[in-house]
């Protein structure tokens, strides 16, 4: 009955006569909607991009071999330093080798001084070169 | 950033690693020849025996060194000495203090 009353047009004979009353366009249609890809086609080409690529890549290069440059200079600047100071190092440890040596030479005097023929200190080696000692420790104190 | 001085009971500079290392440029500019003759000494003969003497010719220049170095400039070694100590030995990590003591100490 509602719907009669809403949806009336004056003279209607019956309720089959109602005008439809529906959600619509708006009179002369909507407007016209793109629905239609548009991806343009410009921008770098393919060589464009390789070049860019491989400058990119030649640069990084470069700045590998500078700073590889750079390290080679400091590694060189500890090396030199640890070369100038070598000979004093060395000869405080043959100072210091030489006095242990001669006590130890006692000693071997001490113990073999009965046995014929024994040269105190005399090389075990033939080369004729002189070999540092390799019987047991060094420098049992620091041991 | 506190250590043991630069220098024992009677002034003399102690031969540490630190300072060694700091005074390196120093050594092997004014004791190159000292040490040159050492290493030539040791490359004939290997033996510590035979070279005795050329050794201490180059410990009497590196520490007569050390000492001149400590004494023309006390604060400028002190501070890099420390910073090496500190450091370990790292040059690039006291470069500012290595300027200073080798303008203060005869640019070589």
């Amino acid at each position: 009955m509602t719907e009669a009353t809403i949806r009336n047009k004056p003279g209607m004979a019956s309720v089959k006569d109602m005008p439809v009353l529906q959600d619509g366009p708006p009179p002369g249609g909507f407007a016209p909607v793109r629905f239609a890809r548009r991806i343009p086609n410009k921008g770098p080409g393919a060589v464009a991009i390789f070049l860019t690529a491989f400058g990119a890549f030649s640069w990084g290069m470069y700045q590998v071999g500078q700073g590889n440059k750079i390290r080679r200079a400091l590694k060189e600047e500890k090396y030199a330093a640890r070369r100038s100071i070598l000979p004093v190092l060395q000869a405080e440890e043959d100072e210091r080798f030489v006095r242990e040596w001669h006590k130890y030479l006692e000693y071997e005097a001490e113990v073999m001084k009965d046995v014929p023929g024994w040269k105190v200190g005399e090389s075990v080696y033939n080369s004729g070169r002189w070999v540092p000692p390799a019987s047991g420790e060094l420098r049992p104190d620091v041991w | 950033m506190q250590m043991a001085s630069t220098v024992d009971a009677s002034g003399n500079p102690i031969p540490s690693s630190s300072v060694l290392m700091a005074s390196s440029k120093h050594i092997g500019i004014r004791c190159h020849s000292e040490n040159f003759e050492f290493l030539k000494c040791k490359k004939k003969d290997q033996n510590p025996e035979k070279c005795l003497d050329k050794g201490r010719d180059v410990t009497r220049c590196v520490l007569g060194l050390l000492k001149d170095l400590h004494q023309k400039c006390t604060n400028e070694m002190n501070d890099y000495v420390g910073c090496m100590y500190y450091h370990t030995n790292e040059f690039d990590l006291c470069r500012k203090e290595q300027q200073a003591f080798e303008q203060k100490c005869s640019l070589e």
